[in-house]
């Protein structure tokens, strides 16, 4: 940091706004989360509907205990991890196969391939919803966890990432391992994740959060609880109790849906911020 | 061309390509495709024959007051939310990149938490925090002796509810992209024109904002395309109401299909959608290679 950064920091109007621009909009990120677990915490509908609503004191943490209770929380939250996990790790091999593909093998029409891999990045799954929906239903897989994971299992973006981070390991390097006698397959999974691992990390995260927080596509292709997963489950549970909200319930439900994806992001944030970065840095 | 290719690397790429080609091919090309001829049927899922009835359901979309207010709505979400976040977002990281300790660090973990959280999930809190009645806004407006509005009941209220829940998502996101634009700017820069007697604000307005305009394009494209498609939070927060105030393509599109079996008239909104997407994605590429020429 520099003379100047330090110079101007000082003029007092400066600091004041900014301080104050920063303390509210530090509140405001915090405020929904405080009356999140301020609600989750009462021991009652009752308490919950009251003006003024009271602190609760002492905290009820059964609340925790007994939404696993009130709706099968245990299921979605398995199918979550179930379907998040294996949408990454078919994402994560498919990917490599891909870039490694991109970046060190010599083929015709390599650069047509690319152009049809990035044109997939224009193409949401909501803007062909129905016929993706009869397909889903001549393969029998609504309802299914095939369903909810293989239409994921190629992601453009993933190929995209992780093919300009193989565009750092020099050629040479494939060439000297394949004169060792290493394939094609055990150089792209056995050296390459080494090579390019800050990345690949990056990645694995952020196609587990994708898959982790996706509502529409559940929403569509399930019917039953047995496939839900914790997105559309929670939303289940607040439209089943119409009327009559549980909401102390409902908000220790919706802290236990948030936390996983918060606990990754804060054990690895740095993975997280990451891939961001480079991510503007190409666009 | 320097020299043939090798038949077997060939086969390699071929065979390490083959997964994503094969999944691509049935779960993208393919119902992007079919969803053009859908949208010229007049399918409605149960009917096993599709009736071809040419531009039909395009006339009638076009035609009906409700698709151009639907579309109005989704232009307002989206260039709102949009613009909100990045003015947000930059000021968030302009005001923590000149900071030094531990405090700007933590702060801007803080304000990316939101970006990590589950969007349906936050949909059911926030129409908790704006409930007129027992929610934090009910208790508020009790506070100072007030009735609460009923936000997500009263049109002009309920839209900027939603955007006010966007924004809150992606406020954080904006400020990082914009802390690693920042990070590129060289200090001699700020150096030179504050020797010039340059104020800060100066600074910002002159050099700061000028310098980012490559990463403003950026995030205002992405972010743009994103949010046209919109649909968890105004989905779960509203359903589309009051009296389809809030109501946005992407759910109305759910709605036709799901709710009402048109399978052949959300075909023809989707493909409007995907028309409108693939406008924007040119207007960025042309945007991004025009830069590229200046240079």
């Amino acid at each position: 940091m520099t003379e100047s950064a330090a110079n101007n920091a000082k003029s007092p109007i400066a600091v004041i706004c900014r301080s104050v621009f920063l303390i509210i909009t530090a509140s405001l990120v915090i405020l929904p989360f405080l009356w999140m677990i301020i609600t989750s915490l009462q021991p009652s509908s009752s308490a919950v509907l009251q003006k003024p609503m009271k602190l609760p004191w002492p905290p009820a943490f059964q609340n925790y205990l007994r939404i696993w209770e009130v709706e099968p929380f245990g299921i979605y939250g398995m199918n979550s991890i179930i379907v998040s996990f294996s949408a990454a790790f078919l994402q994560v091999v498919v990917s490599i196969l891909a870039a490694y593909a991109f970046s060190f093998l010599r083929f015709p029409f390599k650069k047509v391939a690319f152009l049809f891999v990035l044109a997939v990045l224009m193409m949401p799954t909501q803007v062909a919803i129905i016929p993706l929906y009869s397909i889903m239903t001549d393969l029998g897989w609504l309802d299914s966890y095939a369903g909810l994971i293989i239409p994921f299992a190629a992601d453009a973006y993933g190929i995209f990432m992780i093919k300009q981070s193989m565009g750092g390991v020099p050629r040479d390097f494939t060439e000297a391992g394949q004169i060792e006698g290493l394939g094609h397959l055990r150089l792209a999974f056995q050296i390459m994740p080494h090579l390019v691992k800050p990345s690949l990390i990056a990645y694995i995260i952020m196609a587990i959060k994708w898959r982790w927080n996706d509502y529409f596509w559940v929403l569509v292709m399930t019917s039953s609880i047995e496939r839900r997963t914790l997105p559309v489950g929670i939303v289940m549970m607040k439209e089943v109790s119409d009327g009559g909200t549980q909401w102390h319930l409902l908000m220790a439900a919706t802290l236990v849906v948030l936390m996983p994806m918060l606990v990754l992001f804060l054990c690895l944030q740095k993975y997280f911020t990451n891939d961001y970065m480079s991510g503007a840095i190409k666009g | 061309m320097y020299r043939k290719y090798r038949k077997k690397e060939v086969i390699t790429a071929v065979l390490f390509l083959m997964p994503a080609a094969v999944l691509f091919a049935v779960f993208k090309y393919f119902p992007l495709i079919d969803n053009f001829r859908i949208s010229l049927t007049n399918w409605n899922f149960f009917r096993p024959e599709k009736t071809f009835v040419g531009f039909q359901n395009f006339v009638s979309i076009l035609t009906s007051e409700k698709f151009w207010q639907i579309l109005g709505n989704t232009f307002f979400y989206t260039i709102w939310s949009t613009l909100i976040s990045i003015v947000i977002g930059f000021l968030l990281a302009v005001s923590l990149f000149r900071m030094r300790g531990h405090l700007p660090r933590i702060l801007k973990t803080l304000f990316f938490v939101p970006n990590v959280t589950t969007a349906s999930a936050m949909a059911i809190l926030w129409m908790w925090i704006f409930d007129p009645d027992f929610g934090l806004s009910g208790q508020l407006f009790a506070f100072f002796g007030k009735e609460s509005p009923r936000w997500l009941l009263t049109p002009g209220l309920a839209m900027w509810v939603v955007i006010s829940l966007a924004v809150w998502r992606s406020m954080g996101y904006v400020m990082l992209i914009y802390t690693s634009g920042l990070a590129a700017i060289s200090d001699e820069i700020y150096e030179a024109a504050r020797i010039d007697g340059a104020t800060q604000t100066q600074q910002t307005l002159y050099i700061t904002i000028p310098l980012l305009k490559s990463t403003s394009y950026f995030l205002l494209l992405t972010m743009f395309i994103q949010a046209m498609q919109v649909f968890d939070i105004v989905s779960v927060m509203t359903g589309g109401g009051p009296y389809d105030s809030t109501n946005v393509l992407n759910l109305y599109i759910y709605q036709m299909a799901f709710g009402r079996s048109r399978a052949g008239y959300a075909s023809a909104l989707s493909v409007i959608l995907f028309l409108i997407l693939l406008a924007c994605t040119v207007i960025q590429q042309l945007l991004t290679r025009g830069k590229e020429d200046e240079k």
